[in-house]
């Protein structure tokens, strides 16, 4: 049997680099969330992404979680989901680190605003 | 005329480009637009190049006291044709309506006119309204960018497309980013991850004729 190995596009790191870049300058949380699932409908094997304030209890098996959080906020979660795992799976890890970015960005700006 | 094949400056950014860019430049803070506004207006001004000016957010007296300020007369370069300022409604909401076609044949002749006239080059910056999005042929906003980023392999007028991100919400921003090659971050002009090549793009949407 042949075995599939997963490919890491480096345009697709270049796109969460630059999303991270712009997302600093967007005005708030909708417009924020609001580019981001439209972005990382992008990555390969996606179908689309949501995001949920609240953590989603019946989510169907295709859908992977990614809370966007850090050790002091708690920003919901992107739910995205996933028509092809394999071609998915190498960003994982990144998408990982880019929530983090994003929870780090909204920490900043709520610490500006007390 | 031969074409100038030189490099050219945008202003606000230390890099040099062939003329001809398309630039996207999303705006999140009023002094940061001015800024790159008027230093790219300048540069053009400068290097003799004939320079266009689409907003509502710069005025004439403002551009007086800033070109001014480096020894360039407002009211010559407006009366010798070097210089073109209207406000962006006047330009993309004409007869309250968005009309690409109208757009795309106003940018080519502008190329074609700055050149007779000896232009070495050609520039113009236009802040987007996000009104546009409510007018009828609003939902050709897309193709309209797409279509000018083909017309600029002709007629390499240097383009900066300001998007305000306080107007235009996160799903548009990133729609808006496909169909532009080059963009601002942070002050840089970078390649754009993002980009559809217009000819892809255009063929997945159905345009309104």
């Amino acid at each position: 049997m042949k075995n599939i190995t997963p490919e890491l596009r480096p345009e697709v790191l270049g796109q969460l680099l630059l999303m991270q870049a712009i997302i600093s300058s967007l005005p708030d949380k909708t417009s924020i969330f609001d580019f981001t699932c439209r972005g990382l409908a992008n990555l390969p094997g996606v179908e689309q992404v949501n995001y949920s304030i609240n953590k989603e209890e019946a989510i169907a098996t295709s859908i992977v979680r990614f809370p966007v959080q850090t050790r002091s906020g708690n920003y919901g979660e992107l739910l995205i989901d996933v028509s092809d795992t394999v071609a998915f799976m190498p960003y994982v890890e990144y998408l990982k680190n880019f929530c983090f970015i994003i929870g780090v960005i909204l920490d900043e700006r709520a610490k500006k605003h007390i | 005329m031969t074409p100038n094949n030189s490099t050219i400056s945008l202003g606000f950014t230390e890099q040099q480009f062939p003329a001809g860019v398309h630039v996207c430049q999303i705006i999140s803070d009023d002094n940061e637009r001015q800024e790159s506004l008027l230093k790219f207006l300048l540069a053009g001004l400068q290097a003799g190049e004939r320079t266009c000016c689409f907003s509502e957010q710069v005025n004439e007296s403002i551009l007086k006291e800033f070109l001014g300020n480096y020894g360039i007369s407002f009211n010559n370069v407006i009366d010798s044709g070097a210089f073109i300022l209207s406000g962006s409604r006047n330009i993309y909401l004409h007869e309250n309506r968005f009309d690409p076609n109208r757009m795309l044949a106003m940018i080519k002749r502008y190329h074609e006119e700055s050149e007779a006239q000896g232009f070495s080059n050609s520039r113009v910056i236009g802040e987007m309204l996000s009104e546009v999005q409510n007018v009828p042929g609003g939902n050709r906003l897309l193709e309209y960018e797409a279509k000018i980023t083909l017309l600029l392999e002709k007629h390499p007028v240097t383009a900066v497309c300001q998007y305000d991100a306080r107007q235009f919400d996160g799903a548009t921003i990133m729609d808006i980013l496909k169909v532009h090659p080059w963009m601002v971050v942070r002050g840089s002009v970078v390649h754009n991850p993002f980009h559809i090549p217009p000819a892809k793009y255009l063929s997945t949407i159905k345009a309104e004729d």
